[in-house]
């Protein structure tokens, strides 16, 4: 109890300091999580900031990404960040309604509510599946096999996903044991290759002239920005206030449709967020029967699912079993388990030395939910107030070029710095192929993500347990 | 930065743009950006590490700070590019046409969960469609839909 209570002041600091960042990166349309989240949560974790610190810039910054994700979704049309694909379609229709502030407004507060609730619950969850943990631990290496092979099939590759697992696992492992022969070990360049695969694969697509001219266009793309809505409708005419309640926005049977998907996706913890986000807003859509309150009762609830699957993966596998089991703790949460030399997960034994082992049930919790009040804070009331002139100055005067520099220049510092040329090898080679893989096949980061635990958890693990 | 209020794309001569990433660049442009990125990214990365080696004794602490280095590298290409070059992209800012948004309410009405009826909506969005003002365009979707079978 000591201990939490020492934490609490480089807890408040670091979620401050996560919202505050991710909330500005929340803005910028394409904006990939494991792209954004993991190297920065990697550099706070090597600069020695205490565990209680790291959990709560990764989270507040999380949080805070999947409301301000909502922004360019919303007002522009044009997802935040690949969790927020899914809301493109309601996104879109409330667009031509005309009330893309009201909806921004819903997602937001959807966002908040989902984030409040998953927490608990992610605890929960994890401390009933905690007993299980020696067990988990021992079976890893076919639990990690089966949740790539389900995951897979689960993406819209179906079938075709599983099977391009065994040679996207095989290219990773042979990309290990090149570098293990110079005594390069690598983990960061692999996930920022994979997150980061479609900008690098249209990269070198744009190279090949017969692509060229099929990528080429007369005219730049056309955004329409929504105008500013005069009246806050779902205010009750207090437009004064610095931010409204989420339960002056959403009426009961929303609150509901939210905390109902918060629960169900918080157990759901080792499917892909975007495969639970549209499950999510499926369940939801058959429930409603007014075509307008339909669409910003899915709405809401797939935001809200894009929060409470974030937080429940990464909370349930650090708190219940310390290794990678979920799609988000092996991509964007990746470092709190494998950040040499200070976090490691051994691939063969299962044996941790991770953010798990650092922090107790009832801190996860508490550290938790001060994550959510910091986002609370500061990302949804910017949300409320600044939507408009963020989204507004971001499609005005941030081009796409500067964005794809950003994150060249990204891909190059981090596999350079983890591993030198060999490092920036890897990253290229597992981007391309990521990249023709998501493009190609039509899987998912998530399923990608799992294939290299199946490459450096599953194999090692199989191999010494058939002896 | 700069404030001028609505920067447009310059026109520029017909397939001078590529859609890469979901969007549209100019490859001319894009090369460049690519250009800076690696650069910043070697300046911050190694620049880092030459200034930390110089002032830090810690071998460990250079390559971390390196890391921070190399990614303040990598957000400086980015504005640098940024302030270097505008969007490819045109803004339109139209208000919402009555067309568009009587398209979508027959969308609605033809999924399979229908229309359904005004009285069936909760208080909170029959007040949002009247400030909306589009209780009238739902009104007589319902009546056509009643109509029509």
């Amino acid at each position: 109890m000591a201990e939490l209570v020492a934490n609490i002041p480089i807890a408040v600091l670091m979620a401050v300091i996560g919202s505050l960042v991710f909330t500005l990166i929340g803005v910028v349309s394409g904006t990939d999580e494991t792209a954004t989240i993991a190297p920065l949560t990697l550099a706070v974790i090597l600069l020695g900031v205490p565990p209680a610190g790291v959990f709560t810039f990764f989270l507040a910054g999380a949080i805070s990404k999947h409301m301000t994700h909502a922004i360019p979704t919303m007002l522009l049309g044009i997802p935040g960040d690949t969790t927020a694909v899914p809301l493109l379609e309601e996104a879109d229709q409330l667009r031509a309604l005309g009330v893309p502030h009201l909806a921004l407004r819903k997602a937001v507060a959807g966002a908040l509510v989902s984030a409040v609730i998953a927490v608990p619950a992610a605890v929960l969850f994890a401390w009933i599946l905690s007993p299980f943990g020696t067990l988990i631990e021992t079976w890893a290496p076919w639990i990690f096999l089966l949740a790539a092979a389900g995951i897979a099939y689960a993406s819209k590759a179906k079938f075709a996903g599983v099977l391009a697992l065994i040679p996207f696992t095989a290219l990773v492992l042979g990309l290990q044991a090149w570098t293990a022969g110079s005594g390069v070990k690598l983990a960061t360049s692999y996930f920022l290759g994979i997150a980061i695969g479609p900008m690098i694969f249209d990269l070198l697509r744009v190279l090949v002239p017969a692509n060229r001219t099929a990528m080429r266009r007369a005219e730049p793309s056309a955004v329409f920005l929504a105008p500013p809505v005069k009246a806050a409708v779902a205010q009750g005419g207090r437009r004064r206030r610095w931010a409204s309640s989420p339960f002056a926005l959403l009426d009961r049977r929303q609150v509901g449709a939210v905390a109902g998907t918060s629960v169900v996706s918080s157990a759901t913890f080792v499917f892909s967020p975007v495969a639970m986000t549209v499950l999510m807003g499926e369940l939801v859509r058959g429930r409603i029967k007014q075509g307008y309150e339909r669409l910003t009762t899915v709405l809401t609830a797939k935001n809200g699912t894009t929060e409470s699957t974030y937080i429940a993966e990464a909370l349930i596998p650090l708190i219940a079993f310390g290794l990678p089991l979920s799609p988000v703790a092996a991509g964007p949460a990746a470092p709190l388990f494998n950040a040499p030399p200070v976090f490691s997960t051994d691939a063969s034994t299962g044996a941790h030395t991770n953010l798990s082992s650092f922090l107790s049930q009832p801190e996860f919790l508490v550290f938790g939910l001060l994550s959510v009040a910091v986002s609370a804070l500061i990302a949804y009331p910017f949300v409320m107030r600044f939507s408009h002139t963020a989204a507004r100055f971001v499609v005005r005067h941030v081009s796409h070029e500067a964005i794809i520099a950003a994150f060249t220049a990204l891909v190059i510092v981090v596999s350079l710095w983890e591993g030198g040329i060999m490092g920036l090898v890897v990253t290229l080679t597992i981007g391309v192929v990521s990249g023709a893989l998501i493009r190609a096949l039509k899987l998912h980061a998530g399923v990608l993500f799992m294939g290299y635990y199946v490459a450096v958890l599953s194999v090692p693990g199989i191999v010494k347990m058939l002896g | 930065m700069r404030s001028d209020p609505a920067p447009q794309a310059q026109p520029e001569p017909a397939g001078e743009y590529l859609f890469v990433w979901g969007d549209t660049v100019v490859g001319r442009r894009l090369l460049i950006g690519v250009g800076i990125a690696v650069l910043g990214a070697l300046a911050g990365l190694y620049g880092g590490q030459a200034v930390f080696t110089a002032l830090l004794a810690d071998a460990k602490l250079v390559h971390v700070w390196s890391l921070i280095t190399g990614i303040l590298g990598s957000v400086a290409a980015g504005i640098v590019t940024g302030m270097l070059f505008r969007p490819a992209r045109t803004v339109t800012q139209d208000a919402t046409g009555a067309a568009r948004s009587a398209a979508v309410v027959q969308e609605m009405a033809a999924s399979p969960q229908g229309l359904g009826t005004l009285e069936q909506a909760s208080p909170l969005s029959r007040r949002e469609l009247d400030e909306a003002g589009l209780t009238p365009v739902f009104e007589e979707a319902q009546r056509t839909e009643r109509e029509h079978g």
